[in-house]
């Protein structure tokens, strides 16, 4: 073992009476950076001595890894931190002078845009280490993303999603709104989609996963993917109830939020992808899902006020930026009454139809 | 309640027909549909408030963090800017920021701990305390929102602690915990020699210990106050 510094700190000493001196000694001595390979060794059988030894041990290391908070908890404190003479000197490189405001202009970008970030960090659980990415697209805009290992997603508007890449497989939790998949293949780690209590395993190909309030729609385009319901921790399933299905190119299930799975149907690729292409397109559609998902297109929210007219069905075709044509047509043609304030829209049921 | 749930929509699904493929209904029941709207706009008021309080947090803190940064911690690499901006990334990619009490000092810690990650000896000290304790089943516990929040009153401890230090006993704590400096680091700075540094830093530990035994030694005599 090499110490960083010239010469090590005499060694504490052992065995005495006062247990709170000595645990001071030792936490002072093991974060000197002065320590030696014959002190640890003592530290190590000191803390055998007796449970006071290391549960007092334990109280000044946890007081001194929580002044690393405590010490930024108040403006004085923060002050109170010594400035380092080596480094507030004017660098010898002036690259580095220009170079922050364009960090800052980044910044600046990246929040004015709304909340769309990429966000990496390591994870390490009890099974598993890898990477976890959160990606979030703003209202009404669409985010393209290249995965780590090469596959790519179209986020829709207001869509988050979280990517935890392992070395046995490629986790993706769909938290809110829609994504397009286009996967790359690797045999040796599956990759899987997971929104409410449905996951979606995949090898290769490449599906549009729309969650919803009320369930998820999976949508394959291309190559092969199974949908497995996975069942809640407190819900008694018999095994076997939810059998994987298999869903093939144009085909299409919808999955609940118990993860029952419906039928398989077939789509029109146009129609279920327009998004992509920035239209919403909608064909004998119930009212209440063509607006949960026309308002992640929208920063001021329509809600319905009448339950009975979410069973409206609507067939609309608008481009995603201009969702109010909506609102006029739903006007035009169904017996609804439409109060606009500028933080919200309020549909309703027009006074001669509530008879219901 | 599956099982109604299961009658209502699965059954209801007919691919059939070019129109009426996307007619898919899992929830029919009006009163259902409206809840679930509810919950939308809920999920949409709990992003608002996330997008909200990170732009809040990046228009008040931005220009202190850097400037902060810089003067601990130097020009780089890395950058200031560069380690406040992952901080916010850190911050932004937590699920539960809004139940940050201190979202100033929470970003204060995780720009601090950043700057000095990598620093050799502390590190591998941090690490050989950690397996030694792991051996007696003990586990320091490091810095997260939910031990804000659990461990709230033992933090303003410790903040009061570091306020009650003498000014030197305080000045190397700060230097090793915060600033990550090894003896010899904070001697170059300061001019004093390690043992004093020593000292100072065994005499602050020692006066918290013993703090730490008269308010258990004040709790247990009002316990018994109590009882007679």
């Amino acid at each position: 073992m090499t110490v960083d510094s010239k010469e090590s700190l005499v060694i504490p000493h052992c065995g005495g009476e006062d247990v709170n001196a000595e645990a001071a000694e030792w936490a002072a001595y093991l974060h000197s950076g002065k320590d030696s390979e014959a002190g640890r060794r003592k530290f190590s059988e000191w803390l055998q001595l007796s449970e006071q030894h290391t549960e007092t041990y334990l109280k000044i290391e946890q007081w001194w890894r929580d002044v690393g908070y405590a010490a930024m908890s108040s403006e004085t404190l923060r002050n109170s931190v010594p400035e380092q003479q080596s480094k507030t000197n004017v660098s010898p490189f002036p690259r580095r002078n220009t170079k922050p405001e364009r960090s800052v202009v980044r910044m600046t970008m990246a929040f004015a845009a709304g909340l769309i970030v990429a966000v990496g960090v390591w994870y390490f659980s009890l099974y598993q280490s890898g990477t976890e990415t959160y990606y979030a697209s703003h209202t009404g805009e669409d985010l393209a993303i290249e995965l780590a290992d090469g596959s790519t997603v179209t986020l829709g508007g207001s869509s988050t999603l979280v990517a935890r890449f392992s070395r046995d497989r490629r986790y993706i939790d769909l938290m809110q709104g829609q994504a397009y998949f286009e996967v790359s293949g690797d045999s040796e780690r599956p990759f899987i989609v997971s929104a409410h209590q449905t996951e979606v395993h995949v090898l290769g190909t490449a599906f549009d996963v729309l969650k919803s309030s009320g369930d998820v729609r999976i949508a394959v385009t291309e190559g092969k993917v199974k949908v497995v319901s996975v069942p809640q921790a407190n819900a008694q399933t018999v095994a076997g109830q939810n059998l994987a299905t298999t869903l093939l190119p144009g085909q299409q299930v919808f999955a609940n939020l118990h993860g029952e799975v419906s039928q398989v149907s077939d789509f029109q690729a146009e129609q279920l992808l327009a998004w992509k292409e920035g239209r919403l397109e909608y064909v004998d559609v119930k009212l209440s899902r063509v607006i949960e998902d026309v308002n992640r297109y929208r920063d001021v929210k329509i809600s319905l006020m009448d339950p009975a007219l979410s069973e409206i069905r609507i067939t609309i075709s608008m481009p995603s930026t201009e969702t109010d044509r909506l609102l006029s047509g739903l006007e035009l043609t169904e017996p609804v009454s439409i109060v606009r304030t500028p933080d919200s829209i309020r549909i309703s049921a027009r006074q001669s139809v509530e008879q219901q | 309640m599956t099982k109604d749930v299961k009658n209502k929509g699965v059954k209801t699904v007919t691919p059939v027909g070019n129109v009426s493929r996307l007619n898919t209904d899992l929830n029919s029941a009006p009163a259902k549909a409206v809840g679930c709207q509810r919950a939308s706009e809920r999920q949409e008021h709990a992003n608002r408030d996330k997008t909200h309080l990170i732009e809040e947090l990046y228009r008040s803190c931005w220009a202190d963090l850097c400037r902060w940064l810089r003067s601990r911690f130097g020009l780089g690499p890395p950058e200031p800017e560069d380690i406040a901006q992952s901080a916010f990334e850190k911050i932004t990619a937590l699920d539960d920021v809004e139940t940050i009490r201190d979202p100033r000092a929470f970003l204060f810690t995780i720009a601090a701990r950043d700057a000095v990650s990598g620093y050799r000896s502390r590190e591998r000290a941090i690490k050989y305390i950690d397996e030694q304790l792991q051996i007696f089943d003990l586990e320091v516990g490091e810095i997260s929102p939910e031990r804000v929040y659990m461990a709230r009153e033992q933090l303003n401890a410790v903040a009061r602690d570091l306020q009650e230090l003498k000014p030197k006993q305080r000045e190397v704590v700060l230097r090793s915990r915060v600033l990550g400096q090894n003896y010899d680091e904070i001697s170059a700075e300061t001019g004093w020699s390690t043992s004093a540094i020593s000292r100072h830093m065994i005499s602050a530990m020692t006066t918290i210990l013993q703090k730490h035994d008269l308010s258990k030694a004040d709790d247990a005599e009002k316990g018994q106050e109590n009882d007679s």
